[in-house]
């Protein structure tokens, strides 16, 4: 099956070794990867920050970008539900944009969603031995209906002690703009994220897009704490080597 | 309802919903417009599956209501024991019929609890002063509903709203043959035949948990309510 | 009456700086959510339920001049007095000339968010006539002088304590500070209130055309009160809560109680319908309904914004909230709290200066869209209204320049690699193991409490060519 990388922006210059990543378990699952090289970003910052012309700058890009591709894959599912959710309202006045907006629609999937739902697989092979906690991200779960597909994903990893997050659903307090604009009330929502997280007694937080992961990361971080933060994909490539 | 206007439009009227209809980029709207979908009808509604009666037992002591079924020459007796158990001194009731079938009256005094009927027509500071100071209001109860576990009671001169209200504890006398599965049929039969100028759904005891978030019953109307089922024979 | 600053930023400051606030909120809004969840799956299919109440919803709005017309002709056939108000001013003025007509000394009151809205109290006190909150919760506040923190429970910022000392003041003794005490004495004072009370006024949770009727949800049973004792019930409503039907107040009576508190149905559902009739003795002898546009005829022309008038006021976005449950109601400056507080308030005041910023309290996770259950899509709300406040040039300068090189540098494959290695080149001397922890021009909101990632040293595309090599090398044949 061909798949084409949606790679983000933010793991494209923060996090590539997540990109990495996503490439070698998609592979190793069986799929032929290619990437896009004129995908920049899908328009998300501005777009949330209410700068639509120039969110349908970058967006017209990403659009052009995978205008021929197949299945389009991402280690985001707020990247993902940018394109599946927030195309449909930036692109309202322009019918020959929203056309495409709507044809590609159907073809972008959250990695793990793509796993579970188009690859069927459930157990990929890994091996993991750790206590790890999983959170996840409002957008994956609300924007793209991504569901309970990573947890599935972790519940077959080998040696892997899985512990539910307690307000599991609530958000990190990430929020893109909002977390530099609102930087305090950012900062106590995170804190919350992160005394659940300490009550699971996980050494291993894992989610399903950097963003998310970036705060909660930088947070723990910032107190000194030793649990570490791990994006999916990165635990499952590793976990099957 | 009666859809047609028998009543012309006031100047004020027709500025202010000519607004509203300017507002929605038209004329105003004489016809009714036809609706897609209407109350409950195609869902599935959480109606009492099994026996109602039952099913409003459960339901409305889940919620903090006391319950019994008796048989109708039990129930004035039930209620007298009752009224002694909650150490009450004065009883205000409804002046409906059924409860004068029970012999409601007389057990109570037998017990030596005084009872005020409040009639259609009471002299109205008469009737506050002796709601406000009995300690328990008996009434009946036009249906109830097993789901969600509401008694639905309509205003009337013989069957004031002050009743349920005022004092500290409520007992309403069920007839069985009232339980319904659900609020639907109590909708529709409402609108049917026309509204009281108030219809009550009472659903358990007067609560609050303004303070801390700490539930305490009984803050402006009753903290105990009973639903004594009367079987019909 | 506590003075909050101007900025949503700044309240929220203060608010984070209130422990026992913060705690309070949680807790509140923990109990309700939890209790949502519960009394949701006793309705079996609750996106079915949510959609109809959408439907219900929506149509009305859509035929909203129809349905008010009927019912004012419904109200008035049964005796009623309609006034129709076109601002809050005009909504306040009716409610004087009531009180005067009536010689009124007291008003009492069941919690209405409307007449806060309109400020009703305030220019009651003007004319010298007490208006009693008696909702628990709202009387307490209103002994503090404050305003509600939350849509359900108005008073959840207050200890124990706090209202043991308010009650005792009122009492001219020490009143102690447990909760069945306190109830009680609330329970005797209001009594005292009711039983005086010249006129009562209430708000409306709905209102069914097809009947001229106005259905009140309470718990305490102060809206009974209110609406049992005084000889003149005013009801106050916001112009767009209406139902068509009776059968239609079921679907509002299935979905409000159980996304707000979490209950099947609230203690009492008070459904009433004009003036009492020949021979009943109590209720009031005068109902009248003032219906308040005040900036809703303003929404109900947005179609970007007309399905914000489809709220029930349930509070179920409040409790789900992230950012609410940091730092609860105040906050939020106005009447209306929460995301459906941050749509509505630079609406229906019409003043992006003072409100313009209340929409940015949100990190767009959309569970508030996701636990409405009228399913109003707030967080795109919350959207367009920056989109507004960008456009009317309302943003800081910083702001719109970095948006501006945004566009540029990502809009360009060639200007998105020098955008990168200039970051990379100026990150070099405070980078410390992958990470930025030094406050940044920009990014001091975060790298107050948080570290930041530095740029990665090269860039996933940088990469490509060696992963691409990579699946060659393993042969590819397998998957090709």
């Amino acid at each position: 099956m061909r798949v084409s990388l949606f790679v983000t922006c933010l793991v494209d210059s923060l996090f590539p070794e997540v990109g990495v990543s996503t490439v070698r378990l998609l592979r190793r699952l069986g799929a032929e990867v290619d990437f896009p090289e004129n995908q920049i970003c899908c328009g998300q910052p501005a777009f949330n920050a209410g700068y639509h012309p120039e969110a349908r700058a970058v967006a017209e890009g990403w659009l052009d970008a995978f205008s021929s591709s197949d299945h389009i894959v991402s280690p985001s599912g707020s990247c993902g539900g940018m394109v599946v959710h927030g195309y449909e309202e930036l692109f309202a006045d322009d019918p020959t944009r929203l056309a495409q907006a709507r044809e590609v629609r159907g073809k972008v999937y959250e990695l793990s969603q793509f796993i579970v739902e188009v690859l069927g697989l459930e157990d990929v092979g890994a091996r993991y031995p750790a206590r790890v906690t999983y959170h996840p991200s409002c957008h994956a779960t609300r924007l793209m209906g991504v569901g309970d597909a990573p947890v599935r994903l972790l519940r077959r990893v080998k040696d892997l002690e899985f512990v539910e997050l307690p307000f599991a659903e609530e958000c990190c307090g990430f929020g893109g703009t909002f977390s530099v604009k609102m930087g305090d009330v950012s900062t106590a929502i995170v804190s919350d994220k992160i005394r659940h997280i300490q009550e699971t007694g996980a050494d291993l937080v894992v989610g399903t897009d950097m963003g998310c992961l970036m705060n909660i990361e930088g947070r723990l971080r910032r107190i000194g704490s030793p649990v570490r933060v791990m994006h999916l994909a990165q635990l499952l490539e590793e976990g099957v080597q | 309802m009666s859809e047609e206007r028998s009543f012309g439009r006031t100047e004020e009227e027709l500025r202010f919903l000519a607004r509203v209809a300017n507002a929605l980029g038209r004329e105003v709207e004489t016809s009714p417009p036809e609706q897609p979908v209407r109350g409950v009808r195609g869902l599935p509604t959480p109606e009492a599956a099994g026996n109602s009666l039952e099913q409003f037992l459960a339901n409305w002591r889940a919620v903090g209501g006391e319950a019994d079924v008796v048989r109708a020459r039990e129930a004035a007796g039930r209620v007298a024991e009752i009224a002694r158990e909650w150490g009450v001194g004065r009883v205000v009731r409804w002046n409906d019929p059924l409860l004068d079938e029970l012999g409601l009256d007389p057990a109570l005094q037998a017990a030596g609890i005084s009872v005020y009927v409040w009639r259609a027509g009471a002299n109205r500071d008469e009737a506050i002063r002796e709601v406000d100071r009995a300690d328990l209001g008996v009434t009946t109860v036009y249906w109830v509903a097993a789901e969600p576990g509401s008694l639905a009671l309509l205003s009337g001169g013989d069957t004031p709203r002050a009743v349920s209200l005022l004092p500290p504890a409520h007992l309403a006398l069920v007839p069985a043959s009232r339980v319904v599965p659900g609020l639907t049929a109590i909708m529709r039969e409402t609108a049917l035949r026309g509204l009281s100028a108030s219809l009550n759904f009472i659903t358990g005891p007067s609560r609050t948990a303004d303070i801390e978030m700490e539930l305490t019953v009984g803050v402006h109307g009753p903290g105990r309510v009973y639903a004594l089922l009367v079987e019909d024979r | 009456m506590t003075v909050h600053p101007a900025t949503m930023k700044e309240r929220a400051a203060e608010a984070l700086h209130n422990d026992f606030l913060r705690e309070a909120v949680k807790i509140t809004t923990d109990k309700f959510f939890a209790g949502k969840a519960l009394a949701q799956r006793s309705l079996g299919d609750w996106e079915a339920w949510r959609e109809r109440g959408r439907a219900i919803r929506a149509h009305v709005l859509a035929h909203l001049d129809y349905y008010l017309g009927q019912l004012i002709d419904q109200v008035k056939s049964r005796g009623g007095k309609v006034h129709l108000c076109e601002t809050a001013e005009d909504a306040v003025q009716v409610i004087v000339d009531i009180a005067r007509a009536r010689n009124a000394r007291s008003v009492i009151k069941s919690k209405s968010m409307v007449t806060e809205e309109i400020q009703l109290n305030k220019a009651l006190e003007a004319i010298g006539v007490r208006a009693v909150e008696t909702d628990l919760g709202e009387y307490i506040i209103q002994l503090a002088h404050e305003t509600p923190s939350h849509i359900i429970a108005p008073a959840i910022h207050k200890t124990k304590k706090d209202v043991a000392e308010l009650f005792s003041q009122v009492a001219g003794k020490p009143i102690k500070d447990d909760t069945d005490t306190l109830t009680n004495f609330a329970r005797q004072k209001l009594r005292e209130e009711f039983l005086t009370g010249d006129i009562g006024i209430t708000g409306c949770n709905f209102a069914v055309a097809e009947t001229g009727s106005v259905a009140l949800f309470t718990n305490e049973g102060n809206g009974r009160m209110v609406t049992t004792l005084p000889p003149v019930h005013v009801v106050v409503m916001g112009m767009e809560r209406v139902v068509p039907t009776f059968e239609d107040l079921e679907v509002m009576m299935n979905l409000l109680p159980r996304s707000g508190t979490g209950q099947k149905l609230t203690s009492y559902v008070t459904v009433i319908t004009g003036p009492r009739r020949e021979g009943e003795v109590d209720g009031p002898e005068e109902f009248h309904l003032v219906i308040v546009d005040n900036g809703r005829s303003r929404i109900l022309r947005d179609p970007e914004f007309r399905e914000a008038l489809q709220c029930i006021r349930c509070g179920a976005c409040l409790n789900v909230c992230p950012v609410y449950r940091q730092i609860g109601g105040h906050a939020y400056g106005w009447v209306y709290p929460g995301p459906i507080g941050a749509v509505i308030t630079p609406l229906l005041t019409d003043d992006l200066d003072r409100w313009g910023d209340l929409p940015y309290a949100s990190s767009l996770c959309a569970a508030c869209a996701e636990a409405c259950p009228v399913k109003i899509p707030l967080h795109d709300m919350l959207v367009r209204h920056r989109v507004r406040y960008v456009a009317a040039g309302k943003t800081p300068p910083a702001e719109r320049m970095a948006f501006r090189l945004y566009k540029r540098a990502f809009t360009s494959p060639r200007r998105y690699r020098l955008a990168f290695k200039t970051a990379v080149t100026f990150q070099r001397p405070l980078v410390k193991d992958r990470h930025l922890s030094a406050r940044l021009p920009g990014l001091a909101g975060w790298t107050a409490g948080r570290d930041f990632p530095a740029a990665a040293p090269k860039r996933f595309r940088d990469l490509w060519p060696g992963l691409a090599a990579e699946a060659r090398q393993m042969g590819g044949a397998d998957h090709e």
